[in-house]
Formats: C-alpha cells, sequence, structure tokens
C-alpha cells in the first residue's frame, strides 16, 4: 500500500519528465531509422552529432548574446547554422566512414562508425573542453506548475519546446519520407538498390540524402537539449546510447515504433527511478537485452515472410 | 514454398549494441572516475584575534598591496626565505587537472602555488637558491599523471611532490613516490585512501578502523572526506535540523560519504526522514526530490559533485520544492551557480576550509589572488594549495633540501600559520592530514560568494 501511494504521488511528475527524455531518445533513433531502412547501416556517432550540435548552439548563443543580441535572435540563428553544418559532416561520414566499408557481408562501418563518435568527442573536448557549460533556454527558467490534490508536476518551459519541437521534427521527416517524390525514392533504395537505379534513381544521393537527414536530426537534438543537458564533450554518450535502445525495442524500421518506445522508456526510466534511482540507466539496457532475445526485430515488428 | 523469418537484421543488431557499448564506455569512464577533490581550508585559528582586531574591519577593502609578512593577522610565504650564498634551483613537481572535468580545481591550485612560490623565491629562496616547482597539467587522467610523476622522480630529480586534484590519479602514482622516499603533500583530494592504508598497506576507504595508519610519505592539506561529513552533521546539529535526508551519488565518493553518516547519525540523534540516490550524468532528479518532499524532508544533507549538484537544485525548483540544501565540498563547485544560476544556488550550505572572510589572513589571500590573476575562481582550492605549499616550504627551512629530512619536519611542523583553518601543529606521527572536522565550518552561498555560515 505504502508503495502504492508512492507510485501514483510520484507518476504525474515521472511521466511529465519520462515524456520530455523520452521524445529526445526518439528524436535520436529516428535518425538510425532512416540511414538504417535505406542503406542497413547506422551511424554510431549520432550521440556524438548530437553533442556537436549543442556545443555549436553553445558557441552561437555565447557569440551573440555577447553582441546583446536578444535570445530569440540567437536562437534562430542556431537554427540555421546547425543543420548546415550537421549536412555537412552527415555527408563526411557518410563517404569517408560508411561507403568505403560497405561491401557485400562488411561490419566494418560499425566500427568506423565508433571510430568517429571517439574523434569527435575528442575533438569536442580540446575545441570546448570538457566541463560542463551552462546555455540559457529561450523561455526562461520559470518552470510550469500544475498542482491538484495528489495530481502534481512541474515542467521548465525548455523542457515543453523539447517535447513539441521533437515531435514536430519528427512529423516532417516522417512526411517527406512517406509522402515526397525524394522519399519515395530512398524508399525504393531502401527496397531494391539496383532496381531503383535502373529506374533512373540516384541511388548515392538518396544515401547521402538519408545520413544528411539523420545527422540534422541529431544536431536540431543537441540545440533542444542543450539548456537541460548542458554542454560539454561526452553530453551525447547516454542519450546516443538510449536511442540506440529505443531503436532496438522500437524496431530498426519501425518509425512510430521508435516514436512510441522511446516514450515508453523515458517514461519508465522515471518511475524507476521513484523506486530505485540508481537503478535507472541499467533497466534501459536490461529491456535492450530482453528485447534483442525474445524479438529481435522489435516490439512491434511482425517477422516479415520471405518468399523463397 | 517455404516461409522464412526474416531474421537478417538480428545479428547486425546485437553487434551494433557490443560495438556502441564500447563506443560509450572508453570516453564515458573518464567523467566518473575523478572523485571528489577538496581543497584543504586551514581554520584560521584563535590565536590570531588579538593582532587581527585591528585589521579585521577593513580587511575586504585593502589592496594587501605586499607579500610582506607582518602586516596584522596576514602571512606571506616569504616568512621562511632564508638569505645565502645561491647556487642550483630545488626542483618540486605538482601535478593536477589544468584541463579536463575538474579544471577548475586545478587552476585554483596551481596558482595557490604560484603565489606562495613567487613570495617565497623573491624574498631570497633556501639561503639563496630559488625553488622551481613545475606544474604539469594530468588532464584528470591516471596514466598521465604516473608518467608526469615518473618525469618528475627520474628526470627532474624533485625532492616533493604536491598534487593532485584526483583521487584516482592519486591512487596511481601514490605507489611510485612512496618507493622513491619523496614525501606528497595532496592540496586537493579529498578521498581517504589517499592518506591512509589498512593493516596490510592496502589504501583503507574508512578512516579510524583499527590498524588503520598513514602512508608514510603523504600528508594531506585538503579536507578529508570523512570530516566534511562530521562537519556538515555538526552544523545541523547546531541548527536543530529535525527533518533531514539524505542523497548521494552512486560513485565511491557518494557512497562512501553515506556510510561515514550513516556510522555518525545514530549518536548525534538526529532524525533522518529519507534517503535518496542518483547516477552521474543524471540531469532530472525530480523522481527522487518528489519522494523526499513527501516524506516531509526539510533539509537535504548531500554528498555528491558540482554538475549533479546544479541538476539538484534545478529539479527542486522544477517542482516547487522549497528545501534547505547542504552538503560536502561539491556544494563549493564554482560550475554550481555557472549551471543553476546565483538565485538557486543562495543559501546553500557547504563545508569550507577557506573563505575570504574567515580571517585576515585569509582576506589578504583572497586579495593576492584578485591582484595576480583578476579573479578568484575557486577559492578553497587556491587556498589549500597556498597552504600545502606553505607546509613544504616552512619545512624545507627546517630541514634542508634532503627528501627524507624533508618528511620528518613535515610531520613535525609546528607553529604553522596558514590561510586556511589548518591547525598550528597540522600533522603528527599517526595523523597526515591537517584539517579535521573540528577546523573546517560550514560556508553558504550569498550572491555567488561563499561566505562563512553564521
Amino acid at each position: 500500500v505504502d508503495a502504492l501511494e508512492t507510485l501514483l504521488r510520484g507518476l504525474p511528475q515521472a511521466i511529465a519528465s519520462g515524456l520530455v527524455y523520452g521524445s529526445i531518445y526518439a528524436l535520436i533513433a529516428q535518425g538510425y531509422y532512416v540511414t538504417f531502412s535505406t542503406t542497413q547501416t547506422l551511424n554510431f556517432a549520432q550521440g556524438d552529432f548530437l553533442m556537436i550540435g549543442g556545443l555549436l548552439a553553445f558557441t552561437v548563443f555565447g557569440g551573440l548574446l555577447m553582441t546583446g543580441a536578444p535570445l530569440v535572435v540567437a536562437l534562430f540563428a542556431a537554427l540555421a547554422i546547425i543543420p548546415l553544418i550537421l549536412a555537412l559532416m552527415g555527408t563526411l561520414v557518410e563517404r569517408v566512414a560508411v561507403r568505403p566499408l560497405r561491401g557485400a557481408f562488411s561490419l566494418g562501418w560499425i566500427l568506423s562508425t565508433v571510430g568517429v563518435a571517439v574523434i569527435l568527442r575528442n575533438a569536442g573536448e580540446v575545441i570546448w573542453g570538457i566541463e560542463q557549460k551552462p546555455v540559457p533556454s529561450v523561455f526562461g527558467d520559470n518552470a510550469i506548475r500544475v498542482n491538484a490534490g495528489l495530481f502534481q508536476f512541474g515542467i521548465l518551459p525548455q523542457e515543453v519546446f523539447i517535447l513539441a519541437g521533437s515531435l514536430l521534427a519528427m512529423t516532417v521527416v516522417l512526411v517527406f519520407l512517406k509522402r515526397s517524390l525524394l522519399g519515395k525514392a530512398m524508399a525504393a533504395v531502401a527496397l531494391n538498390a539496383s532496381a531503383a537505379s535502373l529506374m533512373g534513381i540516384n541511388v548515392r544521393a538518396m544515401v547521402v540524402l538519408a545520413y544528411i537527414i539523420s545527422s540534422v536530426l541529431a544536431g536540431l537534438a543537441g540545440l533542444l537539449v542543450v539548456p537541460v543537458l548542458h554542454a560539454y564533450a561526452l553530453m551525447g554518450v547516454l542519450p546516443g546510447l538510449k536511442a540506440f535502445a529505443v531503436a532496438i525495442i522500437g524496431g530498426l524500421g519501425n518509425p512510430f515504433g521508435i516514436l512510441i518506445a522511446g516514450l515508453l522508456l523515458g517514461i519508465v526510466e522515471f518511475v524507476v527511478a521513484i523506486f530505485n534511482a540508481s537503478l535507472r540507466d541499467a533497466v534501459t539496457f536490461f529491456l535492450l537485452i530482453v528485447i534483442l532475445a525474445w524479438r529481435p526485430l522489435g516490439l512491434f515488428e511482425k517477422p516479415s515472410m520471405e518468399k523463397v | 514454398m517455404i516461409a522464412v523469418a526474416h531474421r537478417r537484421r538480428a545479428p547486425v543488431a546485437i553487434l551494433s549494441a557490443l560495438a556502441l557499448t564500447l563506443a560509450a564506455c572508453s570516453p564515458a569512464a573518464t567523467p566518473a572516475s575523478p572523485t571528489a577533490a577538496p581543497a584543504a581550508p586551514a581554520a584560521a585559528p584563535k590565536p590570531t584575534t588579538a593582532a587581527a582586531a585591528p585589521a579585521a574591519a577593513p580587511t575586504s577593502a585593502q589592496p594587501a598591496a605586499k607579500p610582506a609578512a607582518g602586516a596584522a593577522g596576514t602571512v606571506s610565504c616569504a616568512e621562511f626565505a632564508t638569505q645565502g650564498g645561491g647556487g642550483a634551483p630545488i626542483k618540486i613537481g605538482a601535478d593536477g587537472s589544468l584541463t579536463g572535468a575538474t579544471a577548475n580545481f586545478g587552476t585554483g591550485m596551481k596558482r595557490g602555488i604560484e603565489i606562495c612560490q613567487k613570495e617565497f623565491n623573491d624574498a631570497g629562496g633556501y639561503q639563496g637558491r630559488k625553488v622551481d616547482i613545475t606544474v604539469l597539467d594530468d588532464q584528470v587522467k591516471p596514466e598521465i599523471a604516473v608518467a608526469n610523476v615518473t618525469r618528475f622522480l627520474q628526470q627532474d630529480k624533485v625532492i616533493a611532490i604536491i598534487g593532485p586534484v584526483n583521487s584516482g590519479n592519486a591512487l596511481a602514482f601514490l605507489p611510485k613516490t612512496e618507493e622513491a622516499e619523496v614525501p606528497v603533500i595532496v592540496p586537493i583530494s579529498t578521498s581517504v585512501q589517499v592518506v591512509y592504508v589498512d593493516a596490510e598497506g592496502k589504501p583503507s576507504p574508512i578512516y579510524g578502523e583499527p590498524g588503520v595508519k598513514p602512508r608514510k610519505w603523504v600528508f594531506r592539506s585538503s579536507m578529508q572526506d570523512n570530516f566534511q561529513v562530521e562537519t556538515i552533521l555538526g552544523y545541523a546539529k547546531s541548527k536543530g535540523w529535525d527533518a533531514i535526508g539524505l542523497m548521494n551519488d552512486t560513485t565511491g565518493y557518494g557512497t562512501a560519504s553515506k556510510q561515514t553518516a550513516d556510522k555518525l547519525i545514530p549518536a548525534g540523534g538526529f532524525k533522518i526522514l529519507a534517503n535518496e540516490t542518483y547516477n552521474v550524468g543524471d540531469t532530472d532528479m525530480t523522481s527522487q526530490l518528489q519522494k523526499l518532499k513527501a516524506a516531509g524532508v526539510k533539509q537535504i544533507i548531500n554528498f555528491g559533485l558540482g554538475p549533479e549538484d546544479s541538476n539538484l537544485l534545478i529539479s527542486a525548483q522544477k517542482i516547487d520544492y522549497k528545501v534547505q540544501f547542504s552538503g560536502a565540498w561539491g556544494f563549493s563547485d564554482p560550475l554550481v551557480p555557472q549551471l543553476a544560476g546565483k538565485e538557486l544556488t543562495e543559501g546553500v550550505v557547504t563545508v569550507a576550509s577557506f573563505t575570504p572572510d574567515q580571517s585576515p589572513a585569509a582576506a589578504d589571500f583572497h586579495q593576492k589572488m584578485l591582484r595576480d590573476y583578476k579573479e578568484d575562481v575557486f577559492p578553497v582550492t587556491s587556498a589549500q594549495s597556498y597552504d600545502a605549499t606553505r607546509m613544504m616550504l616552512m619545512a624545507l627551512s627546517k630541514s634542508g633540501p634532503d627528501s627524507a629530512k624533508l618528511r620528518d619536519a613535515i610531520e613535525n611542523l609546528d607553529g604553522f600559520k596558514g590561510v586556511t583553518a589548518a591547525p598550528s601543529k597540522p600533522f603528527g606521527p599517526d595523523r597526515h592530514h591537517s584539517l579535521e572536522g573540528k577546523d573546517m565550518f560550514a560556508a553558504v552561498w550569498k550572491s555567488g560568494e561563499l561566505v562563512k555560515a553564521q
């Protein structure tokens, strides 16, 4: 009874915080989905692309605020600069670390993108230093609080922005992939690259595009979370790992599964923290292992039949 | 026709998981290992008060023009200088994190050392010989700390070493300095096992167990963890705190401090309503804080490091939980007001051995820092390092440049007076820490500055 009361008391806050953090994991995980569905490869530096996005936001904010520009201007400047640089980085990673290693049965791209992750972390450390740096939120620091008897929770305006921003970004990407001509071309490449090529689709360009989209998503995630996570060279490590767990749990080929898995995992984490906070991160990776063993295609994905 | 489950992705996914874990392990481990490195401020003992009386009022306003000793209540390393024929410089090594997660601590350390070194050398050094203290950066990495110390011992032939910031780095290099029989004074790192070993010579995480004794060649001017716990609990007692909740991070540092607290609590008659933990890297601790709030906790005593400490303050504000935060010296990290803002940090109580308002000598030292560096980033780290250097040079003035004699002189120091709260007889054969629970004091954040708590 005691435990139940604690749970009920803590639940509204756990759901609020869980949705915010879960939406981040889902946003990064969509990046894994985009490249995996087109090329059967992943960029394991995804979390560190988020870090670069966050640190670029720190630099842009810092630089512009010093000249006396208002925060909103800094936000829009960051919104313009970060996708540009991240798109460039995505192209580069595909060209240098993935394409040369994508032969039949080759798993070299796993190690090479992990290598990119380590390089980025070290570069971040050298350029920005490892200590955590504050980045102000455009929306201020005054929490929004809901207080109705047992139903109480607080949420920072920036966290509402994170939730809304990542849901918006995911929607835009999914609509693009499902509805636009380019998106359909990417799907065609995913299904059968040689047939797509025969149909006049530029396969290479589609692969590069997939990497650009996933990198930009990570960069935008960095911009969204940096006021809450603070800017430092290791800020992307845990979110990147958890997003990977989300992608596996939701199913690497299932964007809606990823979204649901992300939000659920966020909530589960915070509910676990109500009882034992030190188990919080462990639960995520325990779930990852269970899903890998039980449903390797993800919680929501039905094994597709292949006719032989 | 046979239907086959499409399982091609599974092995890739598993491998990928492995790879990711690999990717995360090496660098992610680094931020966790830098255990809290506390600075050891010395207690400004009562004896100064008579001399200090005239200077007490205008202390902070004084520009502290000269480092000369003798101004009422102030101290200078020039006191230990002696004149003489001169000769080759006497070499001392210093190791600490000038970059990395604890760069603030290392930078504070370096500056404290430099001020003392300059005062000593400008006044003549040791019989006309200068001391040459080389400060090397270990980047919070144990292997670099070991390389630095190896260089000091083999190439520079130093007579003594000051440092480091991180307990993990200390544990990595101390076997080398012990073997070389070179004295070390630790100005920042706070872990008990840096200085104390058990009967079998293994690092002892608990102070005061039977058979625990100091390492022969290692001393500290820093705030040993167990005494910090004692100090903050003493403050809680004196304030009559009656609804306490304990929090700690899940590192070795946090759990060891929690264990010490658990041992002291029954005797102190404290009313502890709840215990909660959090992981390094956590940014949202609302789940835990809400439980403390529901349990009626009015005062939180916390053992953690700067980044998580600041996230605790932010999380409490989020759920509108107005609670008295207090804890070990993680809360005195300048990162806390930087990340959480001055407003949320206001009134948070921490443990200190130094605040600029704590004595005339402390105020004077703070002015020296402002004069030489235009800022005093992390005052307690500079003060503890200044005192570590003072102890070493005071001993040197008695023993001469010989490692073994220097060690004995450090152990037998008497009549020491520093800028921190260190007592006049800082060490003894069984005691290699200068600061005890009774020397340290509670400090409180007021408008972005730490001041002595009333």
